[in-house]
Parts: C-alpha cells; structure tokens; sequence
C-alpha cells in the first residue's frame, strides 16, 4: 500500500493539469451559489415552523434538484477516465508493469476520484459559515456534520460504481452512460418505486426507503446519522472496488 | 390479459427468471465464444479439450453463477434457511469446475476463462454475500441512529422507551392529519415505532383525502369528539373487542408564543413540542387503566376551573392536562364534608379567603388517612392552615420573594426561579435549565426545632424542589417604587417550593412516601403563568406524579425548536452571497492560470 499516496497524487496531478477540473469546479460554484441566493431568500421569508424538517437550513441540499442533478453528471465524468482512458492509451499496461500491484492501482483511482467528488462539493458548504457569522443565523451545526459525513460516504459509493463501470469499457463515453445510468436507477427510480409501496402499505416498503439515496439524504441533512447507511455505502463501495480488482486481474490474466 | 394473468407478470419471481435467463445467455455467450444453439469455434492444440466438454463447463460455469445469484434472491425472498442448498449447489459446481479444469487452462482459452470467472465469480459472489448479510442483519437489528441536532429531534427520553419495550397489547397510533404540524407528530411517532416495530403500528387518516376512513374511525370512538381541523392522534390500546382509546389533540403538542402583530417579526420563533410527552401520558394513562381523582378546592377565591382563556384568571388549563392525562377532576366545595378516600391528591389551589375549622379540620383528617396535598400558598393571607403545614413540619416564611435580575418584565414581585442542574429531585429533575415564573411569592421553609424545646423525632422529610435567584431577597417592608434590601429582609436564594416525605416506620430499607408539595404562590398554576411559561405545568404535573407515587411519569422534557430568519439588508444580503463567490471564483482561477503557465515554461 505504500505506492497510494504516490498514485493518488498522480491521478489528482491528472485532473489538474488539464482545464477540465478549474471548469468543472467553476460550473459547481455557480450552481452552489445559484442554490445558496434560494436559501437566503428561504430565510428572509418569516419563518414559524414546527419542526427541522422543514427548515430551510436543512433542506439547503438535499432538497436541491440542482444539486443532484449535478452529482448525476458529475460523478460520470470524474471517473469515466480512471480506468477506460489508461486502458485506450495503453498507459495502463505501463503502470502494471512497474512494481504496483492492481489493489494499490485501484484504491488510488478511487481515493482520487473521491478528492475530487470532495472539491466539488466544496463550495455548497463554503456559504454556510459566512451565513452564522455576518448573516447572524445561528443554525445548528449537527446537520451539516451529519450531511457532510452521509455525502462523503455516499460519493465512496458513487466513485466505486464509476471507477467499477471505467475498467470494464475501453471506451470512456460507455462508461460514463453506465454510470449515469446507474446513478439514475439509484436516485431516481428507488424514489419512485418507494413512493409507490408507501402508497400501497407494501412491506417494501421499509426496504425501499433504506435503499433509497435521496431519502438517505434527507435524514442526514436533518441530523439522523443512521450508521446503517453508512454501513450500506461502505459495503457497495467496497464490494465494487473489489470487482474492480478482480477486473484488472482477469484482464491482466488475459 | 386478463388480471391473473396481470398478477403473475408482476412477481419478483417472475422478473428474477426473466434476468435469470438473460444472464445465463449472454453468459454462455461470452464464456462458449459463441451464443448457445450456435457451435462454437474449434481450438487449435494437440492437448485442446473437446468442443464438448468446453461446452459442459461453461454451461456449468454459468450455471453455478446462477444458482450462487438464486440463493442470494432466496435469502432476501424466503429466508436464509431456504437459500442454502442454492449456495452449497453453486459453490460446489463453481469449486469443481476450478479443480478439474485449472491443469487444462493454458491449453484452452475457453477453460481459461471459466477457471477465471469461477474463481472470481465465487470472490465476488463471497464478499458480496458477507457484505450482504452484514447489510440485512444491520437492517433489521440494527440500533437507533445518531441524533446530532441540538434540540433532539430524534431522541425519545427513557420513560418513552420505558413504555414502549414493556408493551404487551399492539399500539396503533393513527395521526388524523390536518395541517402544516403534523410532519413533526409524525417524525415523533416514527420513532416510537423505531423502538417497538413489533407492536407498534402508524397510520395516518386524512380527513378530507378519505373521509370514510375518518369516519369509521370517528364512529369507532365516538366519545372522542375529534376536530380534523387542528389534527389529533387517536391512540389504540389493544386489540378487538377490548381495544381502548385515546385522543391526543394537536393543541396539546406545541406551545408557540403568541405574536404581537404590531410589533416588528422577531428573528427568531421558539415554538415548543410536547408531543411526546403528551403522547406517552396518552399510552400510559390506556395502559394503567384506571382513573384516579383529583379534588380541587373552590369556594375561597381560587380561579374557575373552567376557565381555559389565557388571559383570564383560572385554571383551566391546568385542569385540561390532567384530564388529558386521564384523570378525573372534581371540585371540592366549601363545607365539612369529608373528602373521599377515592381522591387521590387534593389541590389547594390559591385560596385567597381563610377556611373554616371544619374544612380545616377534614384536610387534617384527610391527611391523617393517608391523603396526599398539593398546595399553592402564599402568605398575604392568614387562610387558616398554618397547623397543618406545621404538622408536616413545612410553614410560610415572612415577605414576599423580590428578585431584581430574574423576573418578568421588570416586575419584580413575578419572579423566575431557576431549575438548577443539580437538583436531582424527581418534581424537578426533568426541568434542568429551566425556568419556573411565580407571583408574589412567599418563602417556605422546614420548620426548625426549638432547641431548648425537647421534641419527638421528626417524621417528615423535607426537601427543598425551587429556591429564587441568588439576587433576590424577602421584602418584609412595604412595596415602593425605589424597592430595596434592607437589614431585615431574608436574603436570597429562598426556597419557595418544598416536596414533604414521610418517613418509613419500618426501617431505613424502606422508601419515604410523598405527602405534600407547597409552592409558595398562589398563582403558579393559573391560566396566564401557565400560557406564559409553559415549564410552570411541567413543575405542578411532576409534582402532582410525585404525590401519586409515579415519579417514573415525570413530565418529558419538551423539544424547543428554533424557527431562524435571516434579518438582513439588500444589501448584506448581496454581501453574503457575492463575497464567497468572487473569493471561491479567485482562488479556482489562480490556481488554474498557475498551473497554466507553470507547464507552459
């Protein structure tokens, strides 16, 4: 394991010598602060709510459509390239035959592609400071540890699923049309499917709002830090990772 | 199609054999070189194995994936017993299949890969299941999530919990809901369901989307006189024909403070939730069963027990919570009449006119049968109960409890006591932090022996609950304008409310058992102080659980939510959201032409 942190300095050294980064990164905090001016106006309405739930504070990101559509694409375009590009240029038959193993290769891409998933998300939470302190809202901080921790588990997942669908395809755009797809299934369809058993009684029901992201989401953003979530993001990022491994090496048997 | 047709499309099973199938296919595909029903290249070698058999193992190879697949479907359908032999098939065929072919596999790219898929398929398919099932019994075991919000929206207190592991009949709370509230009742409830999924079932009846359901549900208790206006939570105890019910109103679950409207909107709206104190009165009152009575004294000035107006003197709202709770108020008249061995607590509830020796004499009496006697007293007024105070060794001290820092509104005779974070009284234990207001407030104290006097031993505990705060004194000279301590005023913290025990006869093993609670005001539980300072029923309903000897059902702490508002200009406004980005935008941009021209040199 001691070739990591070279490798991940290596892939971030990738993402960052190139424009894509400083533009993806500039496109994000557009889009934070576009999501931020909807919750200043939020709180500048009289608020005389009953509960958390409907604060606008916690709402801020989970209930933000811009936000997850933005995670739908974003996750897909920082990991399409880990694996599929090396694989078409031939640079990863190079990597391999210095002396890394594929464990460390992958654990690498990963950590990298979570770093940058992490900056991205950077500028939702780089508001809310500013707000406590010159805005004089005292919000509670336990949400927003809560979101942060749910995201950061949540985006090991979404980076394992990429990285998993970038070593099965050379081709990069394959690979992230896998992903996105997924991502969407993910997201999308469970809220549906779970918004359908909740109206039927189903005894799906319970397990489909603990597949649920969105739903996951919105717990952590009120300040319910289930760790059996985490436990369920860190299982399939796991399990993925590990595929991914056994995909490198099938390939390397080849 | 006709419907049954309809229904069986829609199985899990149905849809699990359609995958199945597909999977199976395209796997065969890959692992043959060829789709099934199409021959499959000849390999080259003197050593290759037969079409025949690369075929048999790959179909076995695909074959052994599915049932590994199959077992993990069975798990999740059917349960872990019955997905055994699934796993034990696939494994094994995987196991086979890696033993008998991995000698062959260099000279057969076909065994090649089915040796590799088998050994990795079972990898995968062996952390994937562990993952799973670690997943499933996290699920279903799993404990309570971690509540990070500061007013503790997701926490349940222990008598709660107390209340709901114990259950032994199904609960059914049915939220009939109705306005912008009820999200936050059915946030609560959700946790109680959390904590017993057993027996503890949630609905929620909307009285206008379904008006059958509420229906049947108002004809189910018709006692209940239900207002889907505001909303309420009928709790069901039981089931069938010995099924009991409650009502939980949304009134009863928050307090918010009313708003002047000819005053600017404060910033911040603190509305308090109760509703997990009053649901789980509701649960504990339907699971007790019976209803025990409380007399309220009248006749001496005390405030009409009817009256719920806020504004108005009275002690209406008092008298609602413990109906609430289930119990059973009556007043008690003036006159000599013995008070009933069903009562069990009386309130003297501000009396402001001296009783007779008669009624004295049958609060004596009462108290000598056993009775227990909760008290708002003060001293502006000999109201004739000075003996029987002291033959519990409690009095009424001189003055009046003034406290120039903690009051209301700068009026210094209606002080605010503090619950302090040491007292571990359970009348105040559940109040921590919190602030009780009282009115022209006297001192209590225990009655101190005359030392030169021999006297018998003492056979009352007496324990301080309430004291005023560290700058307030007893004002034992008239009230003026320029109100000041003089030499002879008592000084402050007094005590101003005392929990009377008697001592156990049997010996130090044996618990004291509640007698008496004196508050020295008279107005601590009236309607205006109540609506006021929400933490003075919470005080006078601890006491009142005290005396019953159910200190377990110590009032539940309520949750205070704070409603935040953003009071800021145009332009702080533009401030707040400009300042951020263009440092934000800077700092991305920097990096990016840095970075730019460093790899250009």
């Amino acid at each position: 394991m001691r070739h990591v942190p070279a490798l991940v300095r290596r892939e971030l050294a990738a993402y960052f010598l190139g424009p894509m980064a400083y533009l993806v990164l500039l496109a994000f905090q557009l889009l934070a602060c576009v999501n931020f001016v909807d919750l200043v106006e939020s709180l500048s309405r009289p608020q005389s709510l009953y509960s958390a739930g409907n604060d606008p504070i916690n709402l801020y990101i989970p209930a933000s459509l811009g936000f997850w559509i933005s995670v739908l694409v974003a996750v897909p375009l920082l990991t399409m390239r880990l694996l599929a590009e090396e694989r078409r240029s031939g640079t990863l038959e190079t990597l391999l035959t210095v002396p890394v193993t594929e464990v460390e290769v992958v654990l690498a891409k990963w950590l990298a592609g979570f770093v940058m998933y992490t900056l991205l998300l950077a500028p939702f939470f780089l508001y809310l400071p500013f707000l406590r302190h010159f805005g004089n809202v005292p919000f509670d901080w336990g949400p927003i540890a809560s979101l942060l921790i749910g995201l950061s588990t949540l985006g090991l997942m979404f980076v394992a699923i990429g990285l998993f669908f970038s070593a099965l395809s050379r081709n990069q755009i394959v690979a992230a049309m896998a992903t996105f797809a997924t991502l969407f299934v993910i997201l999308v369809l469970f809220v549906i499917e779970y918004g359908g058993a909740m109206r039927r009684q189903t005894s799906w029901a319970e397990a489909l709002r603990y597949l649920t992201v969105v739903s996951q989401v919105h717990e952590f953003g009120l300040g319910q830090l289930d760790p059996r979530y985490l436990a369920l993001h860190l299982s399939v990022a796991v399990f993925l990772v590990w595929m991914t491994v056994l995909v490198m090496r099938s390939r390397r048997g080849a | 199609m006709n419907e049954g047709m309809f229904r069986f499309l829609l199985r899990p099973e149905v849809w699990g054999g359609i995958l199945a199938l597909a999977v199976f296919l395209a796997l065969t595909w890959w692992l043959r070189g060829a789709p099934l029903g199409q021959r499959a290249e000849p390999e080259e070698g003197p050593d290759a194995p037969t079409t025949r058999t690369r075929d048999r193992a790959s179909l076995a190879a695909a074959l052994g994936f599915l049932a590994v697949l199959a077992g993990g479907f069975t798990a999740i359908m059917y349960g872990v017993p019955w997905s055994l032999p699934c796993f034990a098939l696939g494994f094994a065929t995987l196991s086979f299949l890696c033993k008998r072919h991995r000698p062959s596999r260099h000279v057969s790219p076909t065994l090649q890969r089915v040796v590799a898929f088998a050994e990795q398929g079972m990898n995968a398919a062996l952390l994937g299941g562990i993952l799973i099932v670690a997943n499933v019994l996290a699920f279903k075991y799993g404990g309570r999530p971690l509540d990070l919000t500061r007013e503790g929206t997701f926490s349940l207190s222990s008598l709660t919990i107390n209340q709901l592991k114990t259950l032994e009949k199904p609960v059914k709370f049915t939220v009939v809901a109705a306005d912008i509230r009820m999200p936050r009742v059915l946030q609560l409830l959700e946790l109680y369901r959390a904590e017993n999924p057993k027996w503890v079932k949630l609905e929620r009846v909307d009285p206008y989307a379904d008006p059958t359901a509420f229906e049947d549900l108002a004809k189910a208790a018709p006692d209940l006189a239900l207002n889907p206006r505001g909303g309420a939570i009928v709790v069901e105890y039981g089931a069938g024909e010995t099924v009991q019910r409650a009502v939980v109103r949304a009134n009863e679950l928050f307090a918010v403070p009313s708003i002047d409207p000819t005053k600017p909107r404060p910033d911040r709206i603190e509305s308090r939730f109760q509703g997990e104190d009053a649901v789980t009165s509701a649960l504990v009152r339907l699971r007790e069963g019976t209803r025990p009575t409380v007399a309220i004294t009248a006749g001496h000035g005390e405030g009409p027990i009817g009256q719920t107006e806020a504004s108005q003197q009275g002690l209406g709202l008092l008298v609602a919570r413990l109906q609430s709770l289930g119990v059973n108020v009556v007043e008690l008249p003036p006159g000599g009449q013995a008070i009933g061995s069903d009562v069990a607590v009386v309130i003297i509830a501000g009396p402001q006119t001296p009783f007779s020796p008669d009624e004295v004499k049958r609060f004596s009496d009462y108290m000598r049968s056993g009775g227990k006697l909760l008290a708002f007293l003060d001293n502006r007024q000999d109201i004739g109960l000075g003996l029987l105070l002291k033959a519990h060794e409690v009095e009424l001290g001189e003055g009046l409890v003034v406290d120039p820092q903690l009051n209301y509104e700068r009026r210094v005779t209606i002080i605010v006591a503090p619950v302090q974070e040491e007292d571990r009284h359970p009348i105040v234990a559940s109040l921590k932090n919190q602030l009780v207001l009282l009115a022209s407030a006297s001192p209590v104290r225990a009655v101190v022996p005359n030392p030169s006097a021999p006297a018998p031993p003492s056979a009352f505990l007496v324990t301080e609950v309430l004291r005023s705060g560290p700058a307030s004194w007893a004002e034992t000279g008239p009230l003026n304008a320029a109100i000041r301590r003089d030499e002879k005023d008592p000084p402050g913290p007094l005590t101003v409310a005392v929990a009377v025990a008697e001592k156990p006869k049997a010996g130090p093993t044996e618990q004291p058992t509640p007698r008496m609670v004196v508050i020295g005001s008279r107005f601590v539980a009236d309607n205006f102080f109540l609506s006021r300072e929400p933490t003075n029923l919470d005080f006078v309903l601890n006491a009142f659980n005290w005396l019953r000897g159910r200190p377990d059902l110590k009032g539940i702490t309520p949750k205070t939510h704070v409603s935040l508002s953003l009071s800021a200009d145009p332009n702080l406004r533009a401030k707040l959201v400009m300042v951020p980005t263009l440092i934000s935008v800077a700092v991305v941009l920097a990096l990016g032409i840095a970075t730019y021209l460093a790899r250009r040199e």
